[in-house]
């Protein structure tokens, strides 16, 4: 970061704010999240679910594993992994590929299909950028699989000439790139193709997992010789944006094929996906970022948190944007803990100040950024959405997991800290009076029972 | 930093402008402002603005703004014209070059969930493709439905804004909706469902600003223009209206050389004469001035449209065979090319009709329930579905199956009008009701719905026309109960209506009248 001089003057911070950019490994705006989120060993658990253990290095990797990677939209996914994967990457036990499913492909009707073909291309390419040669023995399974479909499906079509080039023995890693670039641009371009492509995958598919699987064998055995790597890991990031029903068909109805390819692999994918009971154990899936918590499941304030939004805060807009001293560390703090410990809510926080701030950010400001925040949630929330909500802040223990939790999780509303451990609402839902009124019913309603408890209120359940 | 001196000068009217807004309006626009001008390149933004006055004043506003800071605007109207998101990302992709700022003037409904979802698949592609601010116009059931339906969209946009005031405002200029659509069958147009006292407010204020406003440039005019023009129609003044378009709106279309616009206009002056039975003259416009200039222009889908519209006069002299072969043969394989799957299922649905008409019900239900509801279906096009089902319930009613065409209209038309709001729609299925009521004797029933439930509504629509004929079955009913006073006058009315507007039902109902004997 420390290269990087935070811009001072609003409009500026404005046009420096891309909710949806991951920073990539490296960003000087980076803030290390790990322990404000509690999620020191997530990382280490996913080395060790991939056979490497950092404390010692120690590495004996699975002849495969399909991981996924839960968390909430916007909580930072790809820019965390992005992280990790520089650290698989330096450890010399990994060749981290990754796929970026969004850029590669249409996240309309997104299938494995397509996504294998994403990641072979991917692997390949990544060779390529690195100097790799692939003997011609072992890209000749994947070519001559290939072959009738393309004779089969390119008859007379202007792309023959090229696609025949590329099955042509000697064309090494350029010519499959060729084969593989020419399926996922179908896919990519929606052309008329894809269908044909999709059938042919499916209807071969067995030949086609044996000699990509094959090719990641020995690429493994290459890398290794060379002392790059021991094992291929494919990052697949963007499979947490696919559409519902595609989700269900990728993560859940076609997981049987995502596992039929040996190898190593970590797909990020959607909160509400882990609840909702589908998955069948299929893959493995117990690993979720968590959110940066503020507060500890017991209402005590986690500074970690604190501290890494405040920096995270500082690193997109310059400290001089608030009033000196006190005053402004004040209204920093008011919007990281409105923020509920979720990054782009807090970078959204920051831009809605920037739309109403001449100069600094004062309380005023703030103000009207939580406000502005809390308006948008009630565009969507329902009466009984608000006493779900105030009976999951009252009640720690209260496990609410059904559909209206879940889409309260996926809109935001609701946001879960420590792996699931515990849920909180969003701090700005607090304020509408929708919620102050649930809130309110429920204490009445509570009251008897109160003079039998002993739990204190959660103190980050009060409200603001 | 100081800010370039375009940004200056336009952050400066930014604030000049909004207080000329209506105070509750002034935080939302100069954030919006701050957003357009200072923030990313590409941003997903909402604007609800409930008040089409209101939202036309701010568009005004904010262009004036855009254009002092050296940025350019365009609007993309969203409508049925609009099939569906892939459409819609492609118009997006056209009007992004070039242009900073897309307003995207969405009409009520159109952005349903699955709308929402289908537009959150495309995003990411949309931020590299059309790389603009798209500011989308919308009202609060859109909103609501991203945020329900599309929750990882919804997670990506970069503002919402509100804009509500309570007192009324002038129009200052007009989104330019009217004047950017492309033509398409009137059939697939979304009914216009303001009230006929909503719309007769919208043309006196059109009416005022164009004679009040300080002198406007053609370019400014040419919104309010056109709009008060379609007004004009769609109440029936189509005197007002032939007037407006042959004083008014074409010679501005001519002195901007516009031709698009100018064949437009000439396309609602032929619609005016259709419905006035004069077909003959209807036909040449359509043909000699409206459809050269599109095949001009290379404009095919337009020309497709007009071509359709040509076939419907031919069906409506009886041409069905010349009619049948254009909408199959010249028309139908332009919305293929253009994988335009409503346009087609619109044109089978028209093709269908002819076959109605002249008594081929199996092939034209074979139509109805194999090619053309299930493209509705598929879209979530919930009322054009309805009005199919309606159609198939007319053939089921024409072969006597009463009971079945009755339960069809009650239980699956009339409903999903309501729901729909569509209560145009649903006077006119309460009117198919009223008539196989009557069919089966039960003439009571019959009369209460037309007086009760059709008749007000087309009167508080200004549908003169349907109002009119309405008001001749009524009279019938009431004549042949004996009650040939009350008959005597509403048929009077009903003649004087159709009369006003020149429309060919004036010599039907004159013939009716002979033939039963009845003197006015």
């Amino acid at each position: 970061m420390d290269n990087h001089t935070p811009p001072d003057n609003p409009l500026e911070v404005m046009a420096k704010l891309e909710y949806e950019e991951a920073l990539p490994d490296g960003d000087a705006r980076y803030v290390p999240t790990q322990e404000a989120r509690g999620s020191e060993q997530t990382m280490t658990r996913l080395a060790r679910k991939f056979g490497w253990n950092p404390s010692n290095n120690k590495f004996f990797a699975p002849t495969d594993k399909h991981v996924l990677f839960f968390g909430h939209i916007g909580s930072g996914k790809t820019t965390e992994l992005r992280r990790y994967m520089g650290r698989f990457n330096a450890s010399k036990h990994f060749f981290v590929v990754e796929v970026d499913v969004l850029a590669k492909l249409d996240r309309n009707n997104l299938q494995y299909s397509e996504v294998l073909m994403a990641m072979a291309e991917s692997l390949l390419e990544q060779l390529a950028r690195e100097g790799f040669g692939v003997d011609e023995d072992a890209l000749r399974p994947l070519r001559e699989w290939f072959a009738p479909a393309v004779h089969t499906h390119t008859e007379s079509s202007e792309l023959n000439a090229e696609l025949k080039t590329g099955l042509q023995a000697g064309g090494g890693i350029p010519g499959i790139l060729k084969l593989l670039a020419s399926f996922t641009t179908s896919f990519r371009t929606g052309a008329s193709r894809k269908t044909e492509w999709r059938q042919e995958i499916r209807n071969r598919f067995t030949t086609l997992a044996l000699a990509f699987s094959g090719l990641i064998r020995h690429v493994e055995q290459l890398l290794k010789v060379k002392g790059r790597a021991e094992r291929v890991l494919f990052l697949i990031d963007g499979t947490d944006k696919m559409r519902g029903d595609d989700t269900q068909a990728f993560f859940v109805h076609d997981a049987e094929q995502l596992l039929s390819i040996q190898t190593l692999a970590l797909y990020t994918a959607p909160l509400h996906l882990k609840y909702d009971g589908s998955l069948g154990g299929k893959l493995d899936a117990d690993i979720v970022l968590p959110m940066i918590k503020l507060y500890t499941q017991e209402g005590e304030r986690w500074e970690p948190g604190w501290t890494a939004l405040r920096e995270l805060l500082l690193h997109r807009a310059a400290r001089s944007l608030f009033e000196e001293g006190d005053t402004g560390e004040v209204q920093i703090q008011r919007l990281v803990e409105h923020c509920g410990g979720h990054p782009r809510e807090l970078l959204r926080l920051l831009k809605l100040c920037c739309e109403w701030a001449d100069e600094r950010i004062d309380a005023t400001v703030v103000d009207h950024a939580l406000n502005q925040l809390a308006s948008e949630y009630r565009r969507f929330l329902r009466p009984e959405d608000y006493t779900l909500l105030a009976e999951l802040d009252a009640n720690p223990i209260h496990c609410g997991n059904d559909k209206r939790a879940q889409e309260l999780l996926y809109r935001l509303a609701l946001l879960e800290y420590n792996d699931g451990g515990w849920r909180r609402s969003h701090p700005v839902v607090r304020r509408l009076a929708g919620y102050l009124q649930a809130q309110s019913l429920l204490k009445q309603a509570a009251q008897p029972a109160a003079a039998v408890s002993s739990t204190p209120p959660s103190a980050h359940a009060t409200g603001t | 930093m100081p800010l370039a001196p375009d940004l200056a000068a336009a952050t400066a009217l930014a604030r000049e402008l909004a207080d000329s807004l209506p105070e509750p309006c002034r935080p939302d626009f100069l954030r919006l402002t701050r957003s357009l001008l200072h923030g990313p390149r590409f941003q997903w933004l909402l604007a609800e603005a409930p008040d089409d006055v209101l939202r036309d004043r701010l568009l005004l506003a904010l262009d004036r703004v855009l254009r002092q800071a050296g940025l350019h605007s365009s609007r993309l109207p969203v409508d049925r014209t609009i099939a569906d998101v892939p459409a819609l990302e492609t118009a997006l992709q056209r009007h992004a070059k070039g242009c900073t700022v897309v307003h995207v003037l969405a009409q009520r409904g159109w952005f349903d969930s699955a709308h929402w979802e289908a537009f959150n698949v495309r995003r990411e592609r949309l931020a590299s493709t059309a790389p603009a601010r798209l500011l989308f116009w919308l009202d609060a059931e859109a909103i609501e439905a991203a945020a329900n339906g599309a929750p990882d969209l919804w997670a990506w946009r970069a503002g919402v804004y509100s804009f509500r005031e309570s007192q009324p405002l002038q129009p200052l200029q007009h989104s330019g909706l009217v004047a950017q659509r492309a033509p398409f069958p009137s059939t697939s147009s979304l009914p216009d469902v303001r009230t006929l006292e909503e719309r007769s407010q919208r043309v006196a204020a059109l009416r005022r600003w164009l004679k009040e406003a300080p002198p406007a440039s053609d370019d400014e005019q040419v919104g309010p223009v056109d709009e008060l023009g379609h007004l004009l129609y769609s109440l029936g003044d189509y005197d007002e209206a032939l007037q407006h378009g042959l004083a008014v709106a074409l010679p501005l279309h001519i002195r901007r050389g516009d031709e698009r616009a100018q064949a437009i206009t000439r396309g609602l002056m032929a619609d005016i004469l259709e419905e006035r039975g004069q077909l003959d003259e209807a036909l040449r416009i359509r043909r000699e001035e409206e459809l050269p200039v599109y095949e001009r222009l290379g404009d095919a889908r337009s020309a497709a449209v007009t071509r359709g519209r040509m076939a419907d006069i031919l069906q409506a002299r009886g041409q069905w065979d010349e009619a049948l072969r254009i909408q199959q043969h010249d028309v139908l394989p332009v919305f293929k090319r253009l994988g335009d799957v409503l346009a087609v299922a619109i044109t089978l649905g028209k093709m269908a009709d002819i076959l109605q008409a002249r008594g081929h019900w199996d092939d034209a239900l074979r139509i109805r329930e194999e090619e053309e509801l299930p493209v509705f279906e598929r879209l979530g096009d919930v009322r054009e579905a309805t009005i199919t089902r309606g159609k198939m319930a007319d053939i089921l009613q024409a072969r006597g199956h009463l009971d079945e065409a009755l339960r069809i209209r009650e239980e699956h038309e009339l409903p999903v009008f309501e729901r729909l709001g569509d209560v145009r729609e649903a006077a006119i299925t309460r009117g198919k009701i009223a008539d196989s009521l009557q069919a089966r004797g039960h003439f009571d029933e019959a009369l209460r719905i037309r007086e009760e439930h059709e008749l007000p509504v087309f009167e508080r629509l200004g549908d003169v026309r349907s109002a009119a004929l309405t008001r001749v079955k009524i009279a019938l009913q009431r004549w042949d109960a004996g009650e040939l006073e009350a008959a005597q006058e509403l048929f009077k009315d009903a003649l004087a209506a159709l009369d006003r507007l020149s429309l060919p039902e004036a010599e039907q109902l004159r013939q009716l009248l002979r033939q039963r004997g009845i003197t006015l």
